[in-house]
Order: C-alpha cells, then structure tokens, then sequence
C-alpha cells in the first residue's frame, strides 16, 4: 500500500495534502464533465474533505483512485439533485445537439445527442468506460453494481448508440 | 461462450465491446476474434464500435483545473475529533439524551434537587416518597445528637392536635432580660430542657377548635428545588388581601458553622422584627453543637424572617404551612351581631312584660345570650391574635457534622453514600428510559427523518 495512505489514516498532514495534491487534477475533471465546471470545485473539495474524514474505512478493495472517484461519483449525483440538474448533462463536452439528425457517421453533435438520449445508467458506464478510461471492475467498484453488470450495460449502451446514430 | 456475472449466457455480439475494451479472457477473446474473422456482419458491428468508443474519448473535452489551493486549505484545517469510533460517540450522546430527559422529568417530582441534597447528604427525615406531608410541620424535629432520645413519632402521631397547638403565651426566652443570650457560656443552656424539641409547654389556644373545612384548607409546601422556586413558592403568601388572616408556621433545619452564634444572630432579628422567642435548646457536645429555638414574629414579617434565616447556613429542611381562618373569624362575627340582636329584641320584650315569672325567664335568657357573645369575641380576638403572628420552630446543627453513632463507620458510611449517589442516577436513568420510549411516538420518527436524509446525503465509499 502507498505509506502516505498510511500515514493519512494516522491523521499526517502532509502525507493528505500530497494525496490531495496528486489526485486533484483527475477528481476535478471527473466532476467537471458531471455536473459541469460552475460545480465541480465544489464537488471536488467536498470529495477531498470526505476522503480526509473517511481515509481509515479504506478497506483496499480497489485502488485508491477508483475509491476517490466513487466518492466523487455520489457527490456530484447529490449536487445534481440539489441543483435539480440534468444527471449527466455533458455540459463540458464540445458541440451542440443539432435540431435534425445527421447522416454524418459520427458526427460529434450527433453523438452528444445520442449520449443524451441514452438512460441516466447507460450514458453513466460509458462515460466512466470510454472518457475515464476505468476497468469494468473499476466502474462495478464505483456504481455498486457487479462486473457483468457493467458488461452489459456498456454493450447494451453501445447497441443503443448504434441505433440512435443510425437513424 | 462464457458465463458472466449474473450468470446470463452471452452471444459472440454481446461479448463484442468486451473483446474492444480488452475485458475478456483470453480463451474468449480467441473465440470472439475467430468469429469476427469469420463473420462479416460481426465485424462490421466490432469496427463500428471501436470507432465509436474513439469518437466518445476525443469528444470529451479536459476541463481546466482549478480549486487546487482551496481543496488543500479546507483538509489542511485542523478537526476537533476525540477519535472514538462512530458507535461509541453515539451511545455517548444516547445515553446523556436519556439521563437529560430523565432529568428534566424528575424537575419537581421525587427526585428533584431538594431531594437529591436530602438523599446525599443523610439527613433524609423519612418522606422517602418526596411527598412532604402536614405532618413534616408538626414533627419533633430530628435530632442529630445522640443527647437527646430521637423522635419516635409516626407520621400519624405528628399530625395529632397536640402537636398543632399553637402557643401564645410567651415561653421562656433567655433573652427576657435583654440582651444578647450568650448559649455556649450558659451553663442553663448546656443541656436539653425538652425531650420533644420544638414544642412549647406554655397553654394556648387549640388548632383542633377549628372547623373542619378550615383546618382542611391549611396549605401545605413540598420542597422544591432551589432557593428561587422557593422564594416563587412562598410568594403568593406574602401578598394575601389586606382582610385575609392567615395563620402561618414555619419548620426550618439549618446547618451552620456556629449554632451558637447563629442562634443569637437569630434572637437579635426576632427582637428587631417585634417577635419573641418562646423557647430554646441549646446542646454543646465534644463532636458539634446543636440547638433548637421556638419563636414568633408578627405576620408581616413572615418573608423576611425565612430568608435572614436562610442567609445564616445551609437550609436542609424547610416546611411551612398557611391556614386561612378569615372564614372562621366571618362566621363568629357574624354570630356575635346576630346574638346582638337577639339582645336587643330580649330587652325589648323584657321591657314589655310584666309578669314576673316570664321576666326572670328573658333575664335568663338574656344573660345566656351576653355569655355567649362575650365568649364568641373571646375566641375571635385570640384567632385574629393567632394569625398576627407567624410561629417558627427551627433547628440549628453544625455544618458537616456526623452522626455521632456513624462517625467512626467512615467505610459505611461512604459507601452508603456511593450507593444514593449511584441509586439517583439509575433511577434518573430509569425514568428517561421511560420518557424515552412514552415519547417515542414524537421523536422516533424525527430521528427517522434525519437518519434517512443523512443516508441519503452519505457520500462515502
């Protein structure tokens, strides 16, 4: 195990301010492309605060970066109940969705639009898969659920996004 | 095929974003791979998808960064924490939530604050029930002092009418002579005059000659906690209607440093406020002092009287008792101008008539009427007599003094302590305990709702 997790759970300043410093950047971008950047600060120092609180409860079952994003992942869910947000809103993603559907093959408004229409657990696993680049056992980690539940919600997810692009 | 977690068969097809991402094993990723190779539908599908999850990665901008500094401010403030695991810090605040509602329940009742300082401090005088009854007034005084015999008298013994009679003749009072009494170099002092201490042999008037409706609105205080909720209760006393008579006495134990010196401080005060003192007993012994003083102050000073009696030491038992006889003194005057008027008619038809034998029977009548109203105004001016003056009977003891007969048992006597101390607070405990689940219908589902909503709001792994 990383000493300074060890040394964080004994209550080291430093060894949580390096923890901190190290996996900011990846937490912040996690939550950016959630709820979008206006909270995703928040979001990310919340999440910090909490591994801070919580650091003696990891348990190891994952890596210490999955668990950080798990812990992030209900963050944001939680803001964007309280903002009353659209869960997912690929706010930071680039390109509108277009008014008519384009024959383009994958075109990037095309495909926002196809993620959009996707179900909230769907758009989740592949937003975590393909622009968080996790594992499924990863992913399973973070949303509860287990790896062949994420198998199949990806493949499911991409047969959708086949369809929709397709129409 | 292969099995996955939730035990479904899948197809080569559903397996196809599995071989994409590399999350196959790799017996199955041989299988899917020959499949692909052989079927061209199912490679169309697996380049579809490839270039798909390509275009989901490049279209995912990388957001700037920022809120570094302030991530490492907020986890670099330090954290009151007592590091108890989360269980213990809750039963912690469980079981001082029950001990406070059990205490806020016991406010006023059996164990309130008064009582505890009884329990405590041994001088519990037997109303272990904490109902301080008419009796508590009218009971002998506990003696402190193996001197003088203690008091054998029952609660039912207190209450009898001998114990209520209400002196107002003036009893011997040492200080007759003026002067400040000097109790610890009298040798007139230096031993118990009365076995009964507290009551006066002087005659006077009979509390049972009153009617019973009267003797059943004597108001009787419990003890209350505090010298606040004292004063609060005395209160409505002090302010009666400017008509109202109101025959009032006072029980007092008095714990202070010197008993002699507070029994003539006390004697001063009785002079000043236009009282007397009836009797006195004062007892000096090798292991403290004790003393006891019988007096009387006019009405008016009743109030005043308690708190200077207070200011002398700690006050370990305090009853008092008001009896209302303005009805009783309404009544006889109204009798007595009725029997007026019977005079008047008597003399009247006296002066009519002119038999002689009917003559001598209206003076007899006559003479039966006077008796009468003089007795009646007899008994009226020593009632409103009774009620101009407010009796005390009062107890000094030297503070921290012991029971002579349980001074060398320091053991049990600690450990009888330790066992009130520890018997309060399981009771205290016991009845939170049961406010507790009583009230749970107005809490439980309070709790409920914030347990839920912190649930919900968890967010840690």
């Amino acid at each position: 195990m990383d000493g300074r997790i060890e040394e964080a759970r004994r209550g080291n300043r430093d060894a949580l301010g390096s923890l901190v410093r190290e996996h900011y950047a990846r937490v912040y971008r996690f939550c950016a492309r959630r709820i979008g950047d206006d909270l995703a600060e928040d979001a990310a120092q919340e999440t910090f605060v909490t591994m801070q609180r919580s650091i003696k409860r990891y348990q190891e079952r994952s890596s210490f970066e999955t668990w950080l994003l798990g812990i992030a992942h209900n963050h944001c869910r939680n803001l964007s109940r309280k903002k009353r947000l659209q869960p997912l809103s690929l706010a930071a993603w680039e390109g509108e969705c277009p008014q008519e559907p384009t024959r383009q093959f994958i075109d990037r408004e095309a495909l926002k639009c196809a993620l959009l229409k996707l179900s909230e657990e769907h758009r989740e696993v592949v937003l975590l898969h393909e622009v968080e680049g996790l594992r499924y056992a990863e992913i399973g980690e973070i949303l509860g659920v287990p790896e062949g539940t994420v198998k199949s919600r990806l493949h499911h997810a991409f047969q959708n996004m086949r369809r929709l692009l397709s129409e | 095929m292969n099995d996955d977690n939730s035990g479904h068969r899948m197809s080569i097809g559903e397996d196809l974003k599995a071989y994409i991402d590399d999350e196959l094993s790799p017996e199955r990723a041989t299988e899917v791979s020959a499949a692909i190779d052989q079927d061209p539908a199912l490679r169309e599908e697996y380049l579809f998808m490839k270039n798909l999850s390509g275009e989901i990665k490049s279209a995912a901008t990388e957001p700037q960064v920022k809120g570094l500094d302030k991530a490492m401010d907020r986890v670099a403030k330090p954290k009151f924490n007592l590091g108890l695991p989360r269980w213990a810090t809750y039963s912690v605040a469980g079981l001082a939530a029950v001990m406070l509602i059990g205490f806020i329940g016991n406010l006023g009742g059996p164990l309130s604050l008064d009582k505890r300082f009884r329990v405590i401090e041994g001088v519990s005088s037997g109303d272990s029930e904490g109902v301080v009854a008419a009796q508590d007034v009218a009971k002998p005084a506990r003696p402190p002092y193996s001197a003088v015999e203690k008091s054998k008298s029952t609660p039912e013994e207190s209450f009898s009418d001998k114990n209520l009679e209400l002196s107002t003749g003036a009893g011997e009072s040492p200080s007759s002579g003026g002067g400040v009494p000097d109790y610890a170099n009298n040798p007139k002092f230096q031993r118990s005059f009365k076995s009964e201490g507290g009551q006066s042999d002087a005659p006077g008037l009979r509390y049972d000659n009153l009617p019973e409706k009267e003797r059943s609105r004597s108001s009787q205080e419990h003890y209350l906690g505090g010298q606040a909720r004292r004063q609060k209760a005395v209160q409505p006393q002090t302010s009666p209607s400017r008509d109202r008579k109101v025959i009032r006495t006072a029980n007092m134990g008095i714990k202070v440093q010197n008993v002699a010196k507070a029994m003539s401080d006390a004697e001063v005060q009785i002079e000043a406020m236009g009282g007397y003192v009836e009797n006195t007993d004062f007892n000096q012994a090798d292991d403290g002092s004790v003393g006891t003083m019988n007096f009387q102050v006019p009405e008016k000073n009743f109030v005043a009287m308690v708190e200077n009696l207070g200011k002398a030491g700690t006050i370990v038992r305090n009853n008092k008792t008001g009896t209302d006889v303005t009805g009783e003194i309404a009544y006889t005057d109204g009798r007595v101008i009725s029997l007026a008027e019977e005079e008047l008619n008597l003399i009247k038809e006296l002066t009519r008539t002119k038999n002689s034998s009917d003559r001598l029977e209206i003076r007899s009548r006559l003479s039966n009427v006077r008796q009468e109203m003089r007795g009646l105004k007899e008994q009226n001016k020593a009632t409103k007599d009774l009620a101009a003056m407010s009796r005390f009977v009062v107890n000094f003891e030297k503070s921290g003094q012991l029971d002579p007969a349980k001074a060398d048992d320091w053991f049990s006597q600690t450990t009888a302590g330790a066992g009130d101390v520890l018997g309060f607070f399981g009771r205290i405990f016991g009845v939170g305990l049961i406010y507790t689940a009583f009230l749970s219908p107005i809490w439980l589902p309070i709790v409920g709702i914030i347990w839920w909503l912190k649930r919900r709001s968890k967010t840690t792994v």
